[in-house]
Parts: C-alpha cells; sequence; structure tokens
C-alpha cells in the first residue's frame, strides 16, 4: 500500500506542473486580452491578480509534495492537515467541472474534449492521492 | 513555546477575516455589471477565481491556526510552508502598493491603509517564520 502512495505522491507532485502548463493555455485559448478590455481598470487587473495566485498556489502544491515526499509518506500531523487542504482544493475543482462549468459554453473541437477529460482524470488522481494522506 | 506562535495564530485569524472582507468585494467593485460583459466562460472562470482566492485564504488561516508550532519550527514541512506563505504575501504587499489603481485606492483610503497593513502583517510574520530567526 504504502508502495503504491509513494507512487502516487511523486505522480501527484508532477501532475500539479501539467495542471500548469494546461493553465498556461487559459488566457490565449479563451482570448483573455481582448475578453477581459469589457472590464473596469480594477476588475481586469483582479481576474490576473486571482489568475496569478491560483498559478503560483499551484506551483506550491506541487513543490511541497516532491520536497515533502517522505514527511507526506509518514503522514505526520501537519503533513496530513496540508494534504487534507490540497485534497479539498482538488475535490471542490471537480465539483465545480461538474456542477458550475457549463460545457456548452467551452471553446469547440476534439483538442478540447480530449484536454478537458485529460484534466478531470488528473484532477480525480491528485484528489484521490491526498485523501489516501489523509485517510 | 516559540515567541512567534501567537503571531502565527493571529495571521490564520486575519486570514479569515481577508476571506470574509471578500462578501462585499463584489458589490464593491460592481461585479455583476462588469462580468455580464464577458462570454460565458470567461465569465464563470472569474468567479470561480475569485470564491477560490476565497477558499485558499480560508484554508491558509486554518493551517495557520492549527499549526503554528510546526511552522514557527523553522523546520521541515513547517517552514517550507512559511516560505510558501511569505512568497504568496509579499507580492499581494508589492500589488497592492503598486499594481492596483492608485483612483481606486484614493477613493476608498481606509480600506487601503487597513488592507496594506494586514497584507504587511502576513508577509512579515511568515517572512520571520521562514527565516527561522524567532526563537
Amino acid at each position: 500500500m504504502n508502495d503504491i502512495l509513494d507512487l502516487m505522491l511523486w505522480l501527484a507532485g508532477i501532475g500539479h506542473f501539467v495542471v500548469l502548463i494546461a493553465s498556461f493555455q487559459v488566457p490565449f485559448r479563451l482570448r483573455w486580452r481582448e475578453e477581459l478590455h469589457r472590464l473596469s481598470s480594477l476588475n481586469r487587473k483582479l481576474m490576473w491578480v486571482h489568475g496569478g495566485f491560483a498559478v503560483l498556489t499551484i506551483a506550491a502544491f506541487g513543490t511541497l509534495t516532491l520536497w515533502l515526499h517522505n514527511e507526506m509518506l509518514q503522514g505526520d500531523r501537519a503533513a496530513r492537515g496540508l494534504a487534507a487542504f490540497i485534497a479539498t482544493y482538488w475535490t471542490a475543482r471537480i465539483a465545480v467541472d461538474f456542477l458550475y462549468y457549463e460545457h456548452a459554453d467551452w471553446p469547440k473541437g476534439w483538442q478540447f474534449i480530449v484536454g478537458h477529460a485529460l484534466l478531470i482524470g488528473l484532477f480525480i488522481a491528485l484528489a484521490t492521492t491526498y485523501w489516501m494522506v489523509v485517510l | 513555546m516559540n515567541r512567534l506562535v501567537p503571531y502565527l495564530v493571529a495571521a490564520g485569524v486575519v486570514q479569515w477575516v481577508i476571506a470574509a472582507a471578500n462578501i462585499f468585494i463584489p458589490g464593491k467593485l460592481r461585479y455583476g455589471e462588469n462580468i455580464a460583459r464577458l462570454t460565458p466562460i470567461v465569465r464563470e472562470v472569474f468567479i470561480v477565481h475569485a470564491v477560490y482566492i476565497v477558499g485558499v485564504l480560508v484554508g491558509f488561516g486554518a493551517l495557520s491556526v492549527w499549526f503554528a508550532p510546526e511552522l514557527a519550527s523553522g523546520a521541515g514541512l513547517g517552514r517550507f510552508l512559511s516560505v510558501f506563505l511569505a512568497v504568496f504575501w509579499v507580492p499581494r504587499v508589492l500589488v497592492q502598493l503598486f499594481y492596483y489603481d492608485r483612483d481606486v485606492k484614493r477613493a476608498n483610503p481606509a480600506g487601503h491603509v487597513l488592507f496594506t497593513t494586514l497584507f504587511v502583517y502576513l508577509a512579515v510574520v511568515y517572512t520571520l517564520a521562514a527565516l527561522g530567526v524567532v526563537r
């Protein structure tokens, strides 16, 4: 069991950087530059700042997971607290995808369908891994 | 007990206060009227980012309140988490001071001063914890 979790944690750490590769395409694919010009200056800046801090948070989750691999695997108190936070983050992200995002609004094309399915699979794998650390 | 622990617990509460203050932001910045101009998918992303930032602040607050001794320990997972929280809050001070619109800050001086003070407090406390200089 520990061997499986060992591997899953390494993959989870790397998985966060895969999410970031996808995230960096969002502004371009959804034409943020053109879209956000419709907002007031402060709201536009807010969107960029929120996006930037989301990237920072995901990068930190990945780095923490890779760097503190042994602590996570041993499941000490603080490591389980952090894992609970990351698990909740990704579980909520899955819920947002299924319950909030309107898939009819997504850009059309097979590459978006495949990319979206892969991302959802990755979110589920991330949530599962961190819940396993917590439990 | 490390002398930084009560300040880290307070930092957790401060983050909950900032998260709670976000309840008033959509009304104050006229989110509804602004995001109505966006395409549905970008509008959904805007809302998800705004809600996620609140969730992340609640999570950081919880980590800080419940794991303050670990964050102050200057070792292992706690120290790494302090580094991340410092890396999160130091740029937030810079964003507040140098990126957000001057006109908006002039129109809301009390809010600007209060938020800047809270962000500086968080940046200083987590930087001290990250450096491990307080015993």
